[in-house]
This record gives structure tokens, C-alpha cells and sequence, in this order.
């Protein structure tokens, strides 16, 4: 009970709404391929960092899919968002974001292609060629004015994830691979600036590999953890998942307009894209850990007990990954190395099997004291391929918490 | 206070040209009973356009704020239509373009908050500001980590949370003497000050900036005198802001910390150390992000954590509607 401060839900009635749509890029890829207009890298495992790479090399497949989504061309119906959202927009305030690396140079050839191939539209192009972060608003805003009968698509890579409100814009498409999580959501945040009442903000992911794309997961995924932390009875992740999907709309784009996804569809999937023990990795609290701890987690090797289980997978890329236990320690506590050693805390809580099946306790810590009773912590330690004092500070320290271990691995 | 009501308002109003933050135009409108003043000083304002009305149609011209200031024209007798007490209030606020015209060379935010303090301190009753269930339960949440001597607090808090509002209903709940708001990004100053400066519940707090001359001596005595003190601290390095963080923390009070954008160049430990270092055990911190919170909260030991995603909000949308 707050004393100077009452609870005001009618707040909470000015919220924009949102919808999440997952867009296959991959049939518009095929027909693309059939017809000639791909040549390349992108011929093989096609991606949207392969596309900025060569923009121009992949011009016929960036038109096909523009016409497709704005124009409603190419008899690519699964693409057609005046399909999709059953509405023919009349002005649209679109943007785009494609990867966050995109080259300057590049990005002028992608929105020279757009402009060639959306005539109708004013295609705005936000990089430091054209404008400034901060300025980056107000160049928007002055174009639309100048433009008020006129469609609007804005491309962007980097700029404009923040600080950046048009109320205008209504629709977003995520054109990228994979993403963090924290900048995802503060790209889709850019479709959440109130305008009029009843404003829905409609979301695409863009994907070549819908099966693999994760980028809604983590915000439904979090808002369930969140939920569960609140109501410490419920350890139900799918329950957790239940509600707050029965709050959104979340669409799969097919060809006969967009369809709901099912709570069963989606844990299936998330299950398998490993998006809730990511979820989880990402919420740990790891401010507790010395700076020896973060070194040893941030070097350790994150691929050693995932390269055991899978094969390759095909994840588009060119190169082969550096194993991360090659690189320097690094004694100062930098971004790159949060993101590692959450990475590491993630395979941790992907792997807690090893453990809980190990010793047949679901109890990590009960676990933890029956493998010291055997004496197999360097058992554990090679499994892992990571100190075994720091293992179980991680469980006992409550950075991966006894409930999450319970919701992953239905302990509970 | 700005619903339509049985008896005749007295209305101030705010609005400037996209084109030119920088100025602005102040005026008054009389609300008759049973209009309502938004649309009410639209229209004025409309009107004044005369023949660029296109301005308003393209949005070039926008309406920022309307004030009630019933009371205060009650006070000092304008109680009235066309009684100028824009220029009454005007006259005491300066910044004037010429020596007669309406408008101001003052951004709308600065203009803001000057209308907002200069009203506070003539005691027109000010919109009273309620939180939403996001706001509300967090708030509560925080309080009672502190209750339990938690003090240094992390809030991921998404997109449309209001966490201006609600960082300024945390302070002042928890009563600190002394609030400290402090961000590397420097635009964060005037949305909380324009925000504390507009609601009742926030009458009476003294703002001040330490990029002021003499803030030192302004402090002490607000405090000294038991008023609650918001005070602003930049980030950005520069040759004073240590001596800043010295004085601020060497005052014999318990300060209420916020870092607000948290994830953007205040995680430096540049940035945090001096604060981290500073900070004394009775002290209170709130570290506030919008995403990326691992990266706000690298350099502080935490002792607990509080989060909300735009789906929740939308969760308490859907029981509210």
C-alpha cells in the first residue's frame, strides 16, 4: 500500500496493443531461386547478413520479398500483410530493421533498391550518411509532413533503436537473423509509440527459418517467468506460457491469411530452439560473482557439451565459430563478456540433466552433496568442462535457481 | 481536474512549432461548463493559426500542456473570460520574444516546468497523478525490498512502463531527504523535472540542478529547512563531477539514488565506480534500464531485482478493459 500514490487502471487501458506475426521467408527464397534472381552464397543457406552483405547480388529476392509484403505482388499470398492482417492498409508508416552491422554504403543500396521498387513510397534511409541519432527523429518527422499522401518505409540497422518516437509507425519488420534479446525489444518498442486510441502495433519477424527463429520468445517467455516469481505455487511454465499468450496475438503468416499460434506450438518449439533456458540464463543475477568467477565463465567453453550432443546445425554460417576458450583472459568486466558468461550460465541450465539424472535427485543442491559423496566432482567438472567449485556456487548462490530446474525438467 | 465540469474554468495553454523547439506559445483560454478543455484549447488554438491551419493539419504545431488555473485567477482577481492572466503569469516567468508577444524563448519543456513551479508556488492545486497496476505493483515491490534492508535495487522495465513517474513515487515514498536523480544521457533531467514538477503529490519538492553555481548552498538550506530536495547529476566526465559526488554523499542525510538509463554509458565503470564508492550502507539506490539489465547492473553488487515486459503491461490492459 503506497502512501501518497492510488492505483489508476484506467492507465493502464492507454497501452498500445501489439501483434506478433512469424513471416517464412522461405517459399519467396525457392521462387526467387527458380526464377534467376539469387545468385551466390545466398543460393545455398540464405540469410539477411549474407543479403546486406551483397545487396545488390540479391536485388531480384529483396523486390520479390518488397512487393510481396507491400504490394501484395508474386503470388507469395504467406507474405501479403494485407492478407495477413485481413486490412488494406491506405498509408502505411512502415520500418524496417535489417542487421545491426549493415555497412553504411550498404544500407544506401538496399533503400535505393526499395525506392526503385516501392515507387508509391518515401523510402526513408536512417544512417550516418543521411542523419544523426539525435536528429534522427526529427528527420523522419519532416519527411512524412512532406510527404502526407504518400506511404513511408524507414530502414534502419542501428539507428533509431532508442530515443526514437513516431507515433505514426504501426508496422515493424524485423529483417535479421538473430538478435539480442534487449535490442529486439527495443526495436519493437519503436511500434509502441501511443498515437490514436485503439492503435495496434503489428510485428514480423522475417525469417528464412521460422522453426529457428526465437525472436518473440523472449519477451513471452520472461512476462511467464515474471508471472511465476509473482505466484511462488505456480512452477507450471506452460501454464506461465498459457496466460500470457491468451493476452497477445502471436500469428504464423500461411497462405491463407495469418493463424494463432497455439500454446502447444509454441513451448513445442520453444522447447526446442532452447529459448526458455535462454530466458532463464538471462535473467540470472550474476552481480554476486567475483570477478574470477565471471573471467572463468566468460572463457569457459560454451560449445564443449553442445558439440557432444548435436551434430552441426545449419546455422548459415561461413566460417567456423572460434572455440571461445582460445580467447584472452580478460580481467575487466566488458558487455562482450556479460553476454558470455550468461551464454555459459544458459548451457548450464540446459545441461543441469547431467546432474538431476545423474544422482536421480531433482534437488540440485541434495544433487550437488550426493556427487561429493561419490567424489565424482571432477566427473562433473570435465562434463562441463568448467571449475567445479564455481558449478556449484552457481546452484548455490541461487544464480540458477532451484524453481527454474524444477519448470525445465518437470521436477517439481 | 480536466474533466468536463458544471462550472466555468479558467485554462492555460502551451504550444510550439516542431520546427522551433526553442520557443513557444503561452496563453489562456476560458472553458465554459460542460466543455471539454482539451478540445476547448485545441480549437483556441486552431483559431490563432489563422490562415496556416495547415500547421495544425500536418501536426507542425503542437499542443504540449493546458493547465487549470481557475484558482490562481480566482486569487488574484481574473476570474474571467479574456482576463489576461496568461500575461499575469507571463510577466512573472520572462523570457518573453518582444516586449508584448505571447510567445517565449524558452523550449516548451523549460516553459514547463517554469508555468508548473510558478503555479506550485501560488498554490494552484495541481492534477493529482495515479499509477498504473505496473507502476503500482513495482513501487510496492521495491518498498519492500527496502523494508527487508535491501538497498541497492535493479529494474528492467520495458517500453510505455513510465518510469519517470515512477521513479518519482518511489522517492517519495520512501522519504529520503535527498534524491539523488543522476544519467549519463542528460535529456532524462528535464522529463523528470517537467513530470515532478506537474502533479500535487510532488508540490513543494525543491529541484536543483548541480550545474548550478551555488547548488552546494541551495541544497543545505532546502534540507536544512526540511524540504525534499530532488537534485540533478550528470555522468558525463568532466573536471566537477567528483566534487559533485563528494559533496552530495559527504551530507549528513539518507540520499535516495536513481540512475536512470542505466545501460547507456552510466554501466562504465567510469561511470558507476565513483558512485559505487560513494554510496554510504543507509543509502537507497534504484538502477533503472530499459533492456540490456545485465549490462546496467555489471559493475554494482545487487541485492534484488524487479522486471516487467510490454506483454504484462498489456496483461493488466486486457482486466482493465
Amino acid at each position: 500500500m503506497l502512501k501518497h500514490f492510488k492505483l489508476d487502471t484506467n492507465r493502464d487501458k492507454l497501452y498500445p496493443g501489439i501483434e506478433c506475426y512469424q513471416m517464412d521467408l522461405s517459399p519467396a527464397v525457392e521462387m526467387a531461386i527458380k526464377l534467376g534472381l539469387v545468385e551466390g552464397e545466398m543460393k545455398e543457406l540464405p540469410s539477411w547478413q549474407k543479403f546486406v552483405a551483397h545487396p545488390i547480388k540479391a536485388k531480384g529476392f529483396f523486390t520479390n520479398i518488397l512487393q510481396s509484403i507491400f504490394q501484395g505482388k508474386g503470388n507469395n499470398d504467406e507474405l501479403n500483410v494485407d492478407l495477413q492482417i485481413g486490412n488494406i492498409s491506405k498509408r502505411r508508416t512502415a520500418m524496417m530493421f535489417l542487421p545491426d552491422n549493415t555497412r553504411k554504403d550498404m544500407l544506401d543500396i538496399i533503400g535505393k533498391i526499395a525506392q526503385q521498387t516501392l515507387d508509391s513510397y518515401e523510402v526513408i534511409t536512417l544512417n550516418g550518411n543521411t542523419t544523426t541519432q539525435k536528429k534522427a527523429e526529427s528527420y523522419v518527422k519532416e519527411i512524412i509532413e512532406k510527404n502526407p499522401n504518400k506511404s513511408i518505409l524507414i530502414l534502419s540497422a542501428k539507428m533509431a533503436q532508442r530515443s526514437f518516437s513516431e507515433g505514426l509507425i504501426d508496422e515493424l519488420y524485423l529483417a535479421y537473423d538473430k538478435g539480442a534479446n534487449g535490442p529486439t525489444i527495443q526495436k519493437i518498442s519503436r511500434t509502441l509509440t501511443p498515437k490514436q486510441e485503439g492503435k495496434i502495433g503489428r510485428v514480423f519477424s522475417l525469417s528464412f527459418d521460422p522453426n529457428r527463429d526465437d525472436k518473440f520468445d523472449a519477451m513471452i517467455i520472461q512476462t511467464a517467468l515474471n508471472q511465476i516469481e509473482r505466484n511462488p505455487q505456480s512452477t507450471d511454465i506452460v501454464q506461465g506460457i498459457t496466460n500470457v499468450i491468451s493476452t497477445i496475438d502471436i500469428f504464423m503468416c500461411t497462405k491463407d491469411g495469418a493463424i494463432p499460434i497455439t500454446v502447444d506450438t509454441f513451448v513445442e518449439e520453444a522447447l526446442s530452439r532452447k529459448s526458455i533456458s535462454r530466458a532463464m540464463g538471462k535473467k540470472s543475477d550474476i552481480s554476486s560473482l567475483s570477478d574470477d568467477m565471471l573471467d572463468a565463465l566468460a572463457n569457459g567453453d560454451i560449445n564443449y557439451l553442445k558439440n557432444s550432443q548435436k551434430e552441426t546445425t545449419q546455422s548459415g554460417k561461413t566460417r567456423e565459430p572460434k572455440p571461445r576458450n582460445n580467447k584472452p583472459l580478460t580481467p575487466n568486466i566488458t558487455d562482450n563478456n556479460i553476454e558470455l558468461v550468461k551464454e555459459m550460465i544458459t548451457t548450464i541450465i540446459e545441461n543441469a540433466d547431467i546432474i538431476i539424472s545423474g544422482t536421480n535427485q531433482c534437488n540440485i543442491k541434495e544433487a550437488l552433496k550426493q556427487i561429493e559423496e561419490w567424489g565424482e566432482e571432477n566427473t562433473i567438472q570435465q562434463e562441463f568442462g568448467l571449475d567445479y567449485e564455481i558449478i556449484k556456487y552457481l546452484f548455490e548462490g541461487n544464480i540458477i535457481k532451484q524453481e527454474w530446474i524444477n519448470i525445465l525438467y518437470k521436477c517439481a | 481536474m480536466k474533466k468536463i465540469t458544471d462550472y466555468d474554468r479558467m485554462f492555460c495553454y502551451l504550444w510550439y512549432e516542431i520546427s522551433k523547439p526553442n520557443e513557444c506559445k503561452f496563453g489562456e483560454k476560458w472553458v465554459q461548463a460542460g466543455l471539454d478543455p482539451l478540445t476547448t484549447c485545441e480549437d483556441r488554438v486552431k483559431q490563432s493559426l489563422g490562415v496556416r491551419k495547415d500547421l495544425w493539419t500536418s501536426k507542425e504545431v503542437k499542443l504540449y500542456k493546458i493547465w487549470d488555473v481557475t484558482e490562481y485567477s480566482k486569487s488574484v482577481d481574473r476570474y474571467r473570460s479574456r482576463s489576461r492572466v496568461d500575461d499575469h503569469i507571463r510577466n512573472q516567468i520572462g523570457f518573453r520574444k518582444g516586449t508584448t508577444g505571447e510567445i517565449h524563448e524558452l523550449s516548451y519543456e523549460v516553459m514547463t516546468i517554469k508555468v508548473n513551479k510558478l503555479l506550485s508556488k501560488l498554490n494552484q492545486p495541481l492534477p493529482i497523478v495515479g499509477l498504473s497496476t505496473g507502476q503500482y505493483n513495482m513501487a510496492t515491490d521495491i518498498l519492500n525490498y527496502f523494508n527487508e534492508g535491501k538497498n541497492i535495487i535493479l529494474a528492467e522495465l520495458c517500453a510505455r512502463f513510465g518510469k519517470t513517474i515512477f521513479a518519482g513515487a518511489v522517492a517519495l515514498e520512501v522519504e529520503s531527504p535527498l534524491t539523488i536523480i543522476t544519467s549519463y544521457v542528460k535529456t532524462v533531467f528535464t522529463s523528470f523535472e517537467v513530470d515532478m514538477t506537474s502533479f500535487e503529490q510532488f508540490r513543494g519538492i525543491v529541484h536543483i540542478s548541480t550545474e548550478d553555481d551555488n547548488y552546494q548552498e541551495k541544497i543545505s538550506k532546502a534540507l536544512s529547512e526540511g524540504k525534499k530536495v530532488f537534485t540533478y547529476l550528470s555522468l558525463c566526465p568532466g573536471s566537477k563531477r567528483q566534487d559533485r559526488i563528494d559533496f552530495l554523499f559527504g551530507l549528513d542525510t539518507n540520499r535516495f539514488l536513481i540512475i536512470d538509463e542505466a545501460d547507456f554509458g552510466a554501466h562504465k565503470s567510469g561511470q558507476s565506480q565513483p558512485l559505487i564508492d560513494a554510496i554510504k550502507p543507509q543509502d537507497k539506490a534504484l538502477i533503472m534500464t530499459g533492456t540490456e539489465s545485465a549490462k546496467a547492473s555489471s559493475t554494482w553488487k545487487i541485492d534484488g531485482m524487479i522486471s516487467t515486459t510490454y506483454f504484462e503491461l498489456l496483461g493488466h490492459k486486457s482486466l482493465a478493459a
